[in-house]
């Protein structure tokens, strides 16, 4: 009984010191943790990068983490149409498995970019790598196929001009996509378990590169919400069912994705616009609007009640929370597609030239205090773990810790 | 004397045992993922055939690369992701498949493009040696991506006789590096090589797209409509006829057929050259293609803009889409071409989007096979 007792508490303790990030922006969407052992300083010669591998192919997708695995997405070959999904260990960076396909849908994309542009997400047993030819993937977290879903075979015209990037999110055992261009325009709801449809809605023929969240609040029967946002506003589903509940208009960004915590949800309309969310299956209530907290390519974060934004011109402005007023801006330097991440009163942002900047908050006024270069584009918003932070670039995955 | 037929009966017994089973559940296996179908019909059995496929053993590889088909891509994904699971197993339990089964495997060109591209990864990822000595063989490959990699060879070899001082080696192996590939990338890369060796090579010629047409516009947009609004041209070809199109300024009525050959090295027939760049119009272009015999082909096109296309008046594919990009070879579609001259017809929508990178009204289109090779105009 006590060695059941000792196993019971030493699973607990695995559990709890385990911290995953698995989606875009991590689990709860704030791209903030308090903890992680991330340096101040690093160097890609080597001081505090814990292990770096090459990586077949590229793509702006950021990294997921399950467990001691890091997993990621990549493209490459003829036209980009050879998709990867690749396992590491968090722990050394040995490659644990490595599955290819082949896209089934358009590739056709900007030179920046490659079908690699969404983000996997996964749900703790199963991983799901959405990509730009809309092409889905479930893979169990040691690499066995559980299903394959075409979505692009099945609807030929989607697709963009410069590449699709939306991210999958996986809520109430549905993985929920927005395929949302000029083509063949939709968002659907995606059985977990079996890659059936569970729901199909036909959405505005306009490019979008936004992605779903899914609000923190449910309804009273358990069941979640999952609000879709294109350019023209917010609209509100049930995430199993993908029944329409309610929509906010006004506009919304096409390319940078609100976030949401507890009964809040950080809208990236009109600059960005705050909700108040009692019953996720009412229409909220509007709490404020900040047009000077605009972002443009790059989604918010949140952090100890400080909300951040970079702006087109690369400023990063931080607005309070609760308010909406602007507290501070900051310039930083060069164009962001990545979204930085926090750490307690730190912020480790990378711009397109592949320049980290770490940035201290916890003056008045957010200060620069390293720069590192780190020799190739970055796209990618990192990922925070409980042993080091994992730094996608165009070639190379980099774990950045400090000596423990 | 009584041993030897019983060892040899126990290892027939064995033999039989160890392969007809798994290719019995291999081919069970494989049909019920073949047999899936759009809107995901037969994935809660094909769930199960995946999981089940995994699990055999290393040997069963070439068994279920047999069930790959080339015309049911979704599947062929289904089967890949569980030959490289199967790989990955064998290869941790030190049973991985025979290198030399995948090289015979490879070798066999009556098995199917992705398949043989699934060996040769297997392959790289046990003896990558053992795979690079194979790629000069895939040179005129069915597998475009093998093909793919015996080019990347050719150039490869081209630049190092370039910085060796070879030039007319060099310019030789560019010349068949642009023979085998039908890769518009490596097309380009080896057009731009060949320029700095005093070489001109148009790639709009290697590729065949069309350049002899008549054009005609405008006729309405009529708020999206004119897409599906069947205008005199879908009705018959009469390069003499003369129609009462929309009033537009910059494009004087009434619409007539107009002459257009498209220039060297250019393969796009731009409405905005021909006519003027205006919005919310309805164009066509026509042009005739001689074919020795009946074939099929497929007919490959590239357009921002909204299109329709007709082989001999049999509508062959319609593209709603505007400003979703204009790529080489965005659209495809399978046609028969007959003995004799063929009439393909394109409709060409402009809609009302004010936006800058909207100001184009524009096409492209080739006649080819199945694996992009340009198919010629029999035109004497």
């Amino acid at each position: 009984m006590r060695t059941l007792l000792c196993l019971l508490c030493l699973g607990l303790v695995a559990t709890v010191a385990r911290a995953d990030w698995k989606q875009f922006r991590g689990d709860d969407t704030t791209g903030a943790v308090d903890k992680c052992p991330v340096p101040d300083k690093w160097s890609i010669d080597g001081e505090n990068i814990a292990w770096s591998v090459e990586l077949p192919g590229r793509g702006p997708s950021s990294p997921i983490l399950v467990g001691d695995k890091v997993i990621l997405t990549t493209a490459d070959g003829a036209d980009l149409q050879r998709l990867h999904v690749l396992c590491y260990s968090t722990t050394d960076g040995t490659l644990l498995w490595h599955r290819n396909f082949w896209a089934t849908g358009r590739t056709f994309c900007h030179p920046q970019t490659t079908p690699a542009a969404p983000t996997p997400v996964s749900n703790g047993k199963s991983v799901y790598a959405f990509f730009g030819s809309s092409d889905l993937v479930c893979l169990d977290l040691d690499g066995n196929l559980k299903w394959y879903r075409g979505l692009g075979h099945e609807h030929p015209k989607a697709g963009n001009d410069v590449g699709m990037a939306s991210s999958p999110i996986v809520v109430d055992d549905t993985v929920i996509v927005q395929i949302e261009n000029q083509g063949d325009s939709f968002a659907a709801g995606i059985n977990a378990e079996n890659g059936q449809t569970r729901w199909f809605l036909p959405r505005a023929e306009r490019a979008n590169w936004a992605s779903p969240i899914s609000l923190s609040v449910a309804q009273p029967d358990g069941q979640h919400v999952a609000l879709l946002q294109s350019g023209d506003g917010i609209t509100a589903v049930s995430a199993k069912e993908g029944e329409v509940l309610w929509e906010l208009g006004g506009g919304a960004s096409t390319i940078s994705t609100s976030l949401t915590t507890d009964n809040r949800a950080f809208i990236v309309s009109n600059g960005l616009t705050v909700l108040n969310i009692e019953d996720p299956s009412q229409k909220p209530e509007i709490v404020w609007e900040a047009n000077k907290l605009n972002p443009s390519s790059m989604s918010p974060i949140l952090h100890h009640g400080k909300v951040y934004t970079i702006n087109g011109a690369g400023v990063l402005n931080c607005g309070d929370a609760a308010t909406g007023d602007l507290e501070w801006a900051v310039r930083l330097k060069g164009k962001f597609w990545a979204t930085p991440v926090i750490v307690g009163d730190k912020m480790y942002a990378f711009n397109f030239d592949g320049l980290g900047m770490v940035i201290d908050l916890s003056g008045k006024k957010a200060q620069i205090v390293e720069e590192i270069d780190m020799g190739e584009n970055i796209q990618a918003t990192p990922a925070l773990g409980s042993d080091g932070m994992y730094v996608k670039g165009e070639h190379h995955l980099w774990k950045i810790a400090s000596k423990q | 004397m009584t041993r030897t037929p019983w060892l040899s009966l126990a290892g027939i017994f064995l033999a039989t045992f160890t392969s007809t089973l798994p290719a019995a559940n291999v081919e069970q296996l494989t049909q019920t993922i073949n047999g899936i179908g759009a809107n995901a019909d037969g994935y809660p059995a094909a769930v199960d055939a995946v999981e089940s496929l995994s699990k055999l053993p290393a040997d069963t590889i070439p068994q279920i690369l047999e069930a790959v088909d080339d015309h049911k891509p979704v599947a062929a994904n289904w089967l890949r992701g569980a030959v490289e699971a199967i790989a990955d197993h064998g290869r941790r339990s030190g049973k991985p498949i025979n290198n030399e089964t995948l090289i015979a495997f490879i070798a066999e060109t009556e098995h199917s493009a992705k398949a043989r591209t699934i060996a040769y990864s297997l392959l790289k990822d046990q003896d990558e040696a053992a795979a690079t000595d194979l790629i000069p063989t895939f040179e005129n490959d069915a597998s475009l991506e093998l093909r793919l990699l015996a080019v990347q060879k050719l150039i490869d070899d081209a630049a190092a006789k370039v910085a060796d001082d070879q030039k007319e080696a060099a310019i030789a192996t560019y010349r068949q590096a642009l023979t085998a590939t039908r890769n518009a990338s490596q097309a380009t890369a080896i057009a731009d090589a060949l320029k700095k060796l005093d070489v001109d090579v148009d790639t709009t010629e290697h590729f065949g797209f069309l350049k002899s047409w008549h054009v005609m516009a405008a006729f309405e947009y009529d708020k999206g409509n004119g897409f599906d609004t069947a205008y005199p041209p879908e009705e018959a070809i009469d390069l003499e006829a003369t129609y009462p199109g929309k009033l537009v300024e910059e494009i004087p009525g009434p619409a007539k057929w107009l002459p257009l050959e498209v220039p060297a090295g250019e393969k796009r027939v731009d409405f905005n050259k021909a006519f003027a760049p205006v919005k919310e119009v309805v164009g066509y272009a026509v042009t005739t293609f001689d074919s020795p015999t009946e074939q099929q082909v497929e007919l490959r096109w590239g357009s921002p803009n909204a299109t329709k296309v007709w082989l001999n008046g049999k509508l062959i594919a319609s593209n709603k889409v505007y400003h979703a990009g204009d790529n080489f070879d965005q659209y495809m579609a399978p046609a028969k071409l007959k003995a004799g001259e063929n009439t393909i017809l394109v409709k060409l929508v402009q809609n009302e989007q004010t936006q800058s990178w909207t100001n184009v009204w524009q096409f492209d289109l080739r006649v080819c096979d199945s694996l992009g090779t340009a198919i010629r105009d029999a035109k004497p």
